[in-house]
């Protein structure tokens, strides 16, 4: 092999490396056939849906049982919990204030969290329907 | 920029599930994955396109695998390596069912294609051309591994390093086999009438 066998083959094989396969349908071919294999895109619906009912039935429980009133409650307590401790904490540490906890706490903080679950949902579904408009 | 853009486009697809993104995926490779099936088969377009359909579709549903640790093209074509290769794996085991062109490496290769016994190559639809049958000829008396190094290296540009990651095989396996399918053509080139003046 000399450098004129190189150039050879370098000048042999340029025009197929140069050329491009059109596409005559192929992409939507593989589209199709992914669709078939992996109709996931429904279920994706199916879910977010209902993730999206869960949350719905979620907030309007929370605004039934006036769930913004139980939150104001709890952050006031809280606030008056930090508020004691910082006043308190330099002179005598007594942490046994904190274990009271009250019992519509879990609730709220469920509730919080549905909340942001279902901005999460709403950002994925408009993101979802977006592709398909 | 190309391969951010592709890995925006592999973040949609994995992340979102975002469908257009892989099309947009697909149809940047197409090209590049049918040809490669195209010179692995000498030609045969149907099977390349199967072959090439498989491919896509092992990257979609193995997507998340992909770690961004080489390029996706690279990624791309080492499933196709291995689609290729698993495709022969299954014909060795039908030899009914086994192409002329399989697995023979040396003479009456190349005369078998131009008797017309292996598809044109344009009926992957890139059009047709003289030059392409005296390509399909000129591959043919290489053997499988010889082909694969040298398409990879002279048709898709890619170097040493990367054929490797490709074929998984040791870069000094690939050199040599660059080496000898190099040799082999250029003794062929200079047979039929291509030597430079």
């Amino acid at each position: 092999m000399n450098e004129n066998d190189n150039i050879l083959i370098e000048q042999f094989f340029r025009e197929a490396a140069s050329q491009q396969i059109r596409d005559n349908g192929f992409s939507d071919r593989v589209m199709e056939r992914i669709e078939e294999l992996h109709p996931s895109s429904h279920y994706t619906l199916l879910s977010m849906g209902w993730t999206l009912f869960c949350i719905t039935v979620a907030l309007l429980v929370f605004f039934w049982l006036h769930g913004w009133s139980e939150i104001a409650t709890n952050i006031t307590v809280m606030l008056t919990y930090v508020e004691v401790f910082l006043r308190i904490a330099p002179t005598a540490l007594d942490l046994s204030s904190f274990m009271d906890v009250q019992p519509s706490s879990p609730v709220v903080t469920v509730v919080l969290s549905l909340l942001v679950l279902m901005v999460l949902s709403i950002i994925g579904l408009t993101r979802w329907a977006s592709r398909w408009v | 920029m190309t391969s951010l853009s592709d890995l925006s486009l592999v973040t949609q697809v994995a992340v979102f599930g975002n469908r257009n993104a892989f099309d947009k995926l697909v149809v940047k490779y197409q090209s590049q994955v049918r040809r490669f099936f195209l010179h692995q088969t000498m030609g045969d377009g149907q099977l390349s396109d199967d072959l090439a359909q498989d491919t896509f579709i092992k990257a979609y549903v193995n997507i998340r695998q992909f770690r961004g640790t080489a390029s996706f093209s690279t990624w791309l074509m080492r499933i196709a390596y291995n689609v290729f290769y698993d495709y022969k794996r299954k014909e060795q085991t039908h030899p009914q069912s086994l192409p002329e062109w399989r697995g023979d490496d040396t003479s009456g290769a190349a005369d078998r294609c131009q008797k017309g016994n292996i598809s044109p190559l344009s009926q992957g639809g890139d059009g047709g051309g003289s030059l392409r049958l005296d390509m399909r000829s000129a591959l043919a008396i290489l053997k499988p591994d010889e082909r694969m190094c040298i398409t990879l290296q002279l048709i898709d540009g890619r170097p040493i390093d990367e054929i490797a990651s490709i074929t998984g095989m040791p870069s000094g396996t690939v050199k040599s086999h660059l080496s000898r399918g190099k040799e082999k053509l250029a003794t062929y080139l200079k047979q039929n009438g291509y030597e430079r003046k």
